[in-house]
């Protein structure tokens, strides 16, 4: 009798535990829709409804959603917005830091001796087939780019620097065209102040800034003020 | 007359290159010698007389007369210790008549104790050493006086002293093989340490040498460090670009050498390697790496077992020294892995003949449904499922104990069989998209949570990230990465167990697994999870 009441006990605190670990929507208004894990489709989402950290919100035009959080704290995601569930989850300043390191790592250049053992003594190979080039599809919804952007945007106004600066990473090696990447970088700027790493974020201040020097990228003039300030004010610190 | 001196010349030229040729060049530790010759003192000369002047009449005079053993060893490299001991006598009997003799025999037995300095450097190679020696030692002198007087009177007398003295000199060796050689001497002895003394004088000497022990060495083997103990026939290709041994050589010649080290792993090695000649500086060391030449015959080991890898070390410096070193080595069974994943590419055998024609008659067979741009990933997707119609299922790898290695079947042999776990479904989904030209990568998992560690692959689609949405709308599918050879493409995780389960349900097992360990668990940036591109 004991050993049950215990195991009632222990699968009712896995519960607890498992739903504590959810985040749930608690309100809904316009258009929002959600993807469970790797689904194609989206739903509509509906007050009340629990996601996973492998699932998808997004917010439409003239829409808002309400998250509560498992720790008990809310997350607004206002329109044309799109955010992985996961990128809500928490992220200590370890994992912040291992994560930069590892991105530093990615971008260290081959030093290009590795040796091909399948192609020893051969410096080209050819077999090309030449083909019509696929035309882009940008998965169903348009303007993807801006809506992740938006959602990163949502992680730094409400506090969730590190997730910021991991979101908007992944935004741009998502994205490698660098055309409007301005914005991107000088939130990541931001992010990097607010998490006390004024040397990160010099570094991506000055790459919006050397970005709006070019003439094919359409950036406001009060937007260049902004980023010049900040690398003034990073350069004095 | 001019015949006989071109004969003489001639002789002595062939002499002098028989003796150049055969010469030892580096002596030998130790040795022992047998001198004769003539000692000549203040008072006397050298010489053997024998005079007759009548038939009752006569004389023997013999001066200076004698011989010496020594023995020599080696306490530097051209220094050596030498002892000696000798007699040299001087006889004068006398016939008067046919009744009185007299017989006067003086003996001078030095014990020397000296030292012999080589003038030759023994890098150069010549079988002629001259030396120079010098040695202390005492003195034993001794006089016997006969007279016979008829029968009836026998006068016998004996007198003898003993002196400390000391000896210089030169001389010279001609060594003939490496235990054989002449020995020309020239000492000038003190006896009682005054040249005046009656004893002290020249010694002229010849005789023949033996020797034996070490030859004086050039370089000492200061450390072997076998840096690959255990090789694996899999990757035997990369055996021969590493090296498995470090041997570190002193230079102990006194001037500059010349090393180069033979290695060979008798009924392994494709043949004998050469480091080739590393020269060493006076008193250096040098660390010289040991690389062999592995064939394929080491995949035919189906078992494994220990081997040996000779090494010979050679030394030049004119002369020449060798040396042979041995160590032992594990050779295992063509299948074990030791795990490390940037080894499993050696497993891929995207040349294969199964492995080819099992791509090309896919290709025959969809070759007309294949989309413009698509192609990678419709090949792919269609050989995952070919193989799951061919009943290929996953088994976990058998327990063999004390057998710590992994065991990964090569891609034929897992098309053959039907069955192998998750490193052996990796490398044959691998093998058959890499024999189409398309690029994978191992994706390893070591989750600090589980006890056993998982691989799985991701392969190049070859979409831009711009086209991703050609084959899927949700981005959780795919991993956009730059593998180092292209631009940022799409590449699909898929979990090669999953064979029997279809194409579908493998992407989503490999992009969740990629999703959940890799981003969300923070696997990548924390290293228990890594993509390895198969060099």
């Amino acid at each position: 009798m004991k050993k049950r009441t215990m195991m009632i006990i222990v699968l009712m605190c896995s519960l607890a535990a498992a739903a504590v670990a959810s985040v749930k929507v608690t309100y809904i208004a316009g258009n929002v829709k959600v993807r469970c894990g790797l689904d194609e489709d989206w739903k509509l989402a509906k007050s009340g409804m629990l996601l996973e950290d492998v699932d998808t919100i997004l917010s439409g035009e003239a829409s808002k959603v309400v998250l509560m959080l498992p720790e008990g704290m809310r997350f607004t995601l206002n329109s044309n917005a799109i955010l992985d569930i996961g990128d809500l989850r928490k992220i200590t300043e370890r994992e912040l830091f291992l994560y930069l390191t590892s991105q530093k790592i990615n971008r260290i250049e081959s030093s290009g001796q590795d040796v091909k053992i399948h192609i020893e003594n051969v410096s080209v190979v050819r077999g090309e087939k030449k083909e019509a080039v696929p035309n882009a599809v940008k998965g169903g919804i348009s303007n993807m780019r801006q809506l992740e952007t938006n959602g990163a945007k949502a992680l730094y106004t409400q506090g969730f620097f590190p997730n910021a600066i991991i979101k908007l990473y992944a935004i741009i090696s998502k994205y490698p065209e660098k055309k409007n990447h301005v914005e991107i970088y000088y939130l990541l700027g931001q992010s990097f102040e607010k998490v006390n790493e004024p040397g990160r974020a010099l570094d991506a201040y000055q790459m919006a800034l050397n970005m709006t020097q070019d003439d094919d990228i359409s950036v406001s003039g009060s937007m260049v003020k902004r980023i010049m300030n900040a690398v003034e004010r990073m350069k004095n610190m | 007359m001019r015949r006989s001196g071109l004969s003489v010349f001639i002789c002595c030229f062939c002499l002098i290159c028989a003796i150049q040729l055969s010469g030892q060049g580096i002596s030998r530790s130790y040795g022992l010698g047998f001198r004769g010759g003539f000692w000549k003192r203040k008072d006397k000369t050298m010489s053997v007389h024998v005079s007759s002047a009548s038939e009752q009449q006569g004389t023997v005079d013999v001066g200076g007369v004698g011989g010496s053993v020594y023995f020599f060893s080696r306490i530097a490299p051209r220094w050596f210790l030498e002892t000696s001991i000798g007699a040299s006598a001087d006889v004068h009997v006398e016939e008067k008549d046919f009744f009185t003799s007299t017989v006067d025999v003086a003996i001078l037995s030095p014990l020397l104790f000296g030292l012999r300095f080589d003038i030759i450097p023994t890098r150069i190679p010549t079988s002629v050493q001259p030396y120079l020696s010098g040695g202390i030692g005492p003195y034993l002198m001794m006089k016997t006086m006969v007279q016979d007087e008829f029968i009836l009177d026998n006068d016998v007398s004996v007198e003898s002293d003993l002196n400390f003295g000391a000896y210089a000199g030169t001389g010279m060796h001609l060594t003939l093989g490496s235990w054989f050689g002449f020995n020309f001497d020239f000492k000038y002895h003190f006896v009682d340490l005054k040249p005046s003394h009656p004893y002290s004088g020249f010694e002229i000497g010849t005789g023949i040498v033996f020797m034996w022990g070490k030859k004086r060495e050039i370089f000492r083997v200061d450390a072997i460090q076998v840096l690959v103990r255990d090789i694996y026939p899999a990757y035997y290709q990369f055996y021969n670009t590493y090296p498995l041994a470090m041997v570190t050589v002193q230079n102990t010649a006194g001037y500059p050498i010349e090393v180069n080290i033979k290695s060979n792993i008798k009924g392994y090695s494709e043949r004998v390697r050469e480091s080739g000649f590393i020269k060493i500086k006076r008193g250096e060391k040098a660390e010289i790496p040991i690389l062999t030449f592995f064939g394929p015959k080491l995949l035919d080991l189906s078992s494994s077992e220990r081997a040996v890898i000779d090494l010979e070390i050679e030394a030049k410096a004119g002369v020449s020294n060798k040396k042979s070193i041995s160590a032992e080595i594990m050779l295992h069974s063509r299948n074990a892995w030791n795990g490390d994943m940037d080894k499993l590419g050696y497993f891929l055998t995207p040349e294969d003949q199964d492995i080819l024609a099992f791509g090309r008659d896919l290709i025959k067979e969809y070759s007309d449904s294949l989309s413009a741009g698509l192609e990678k990933y419709q090949i792919a997707r269609q050989m995952f499922e070919k193989l799951g119609e061919r009943d290929i299922v996953y088994q976990s790898d058998p327990n063999i104990p004390f057998y710590r290695d992994d065991r990964v079947q090569f891609a034929a042999k897992t098309l053959k069989l039907g069955t192998g776990d998750c490193d052996d479904l990796a490398v044959l989904y691998a093998s058959l998209l890499e024999s189409q030209g398309i690029d994978i990568a191992f994706v390893d998992v070591q989750d600090p949570e589980k006890a056993l560690a998982h691989v799985y692959i991701m392969f190049d689609t070859g979409l831009s990230p711009d086209q991703a949405g050609l084959i899927t709308s949700n981005e959780k599918r795919y991993v956009i990465r730059d593998n180092g050879r292209t631009e940022p493409t799409v590449w699909i995780p898929v979990e090669t167990t999953m064979i029997q389960n279809g194409f579908d349900e493998a992407w989503n097992a490999g992009a969740m697994q990629y999703l959940q360990e890799g981003v969300l668990r923070n696997g990548l940036a924390e290293g228990w999870v890594h993509i390895v591109d198969p060099q």
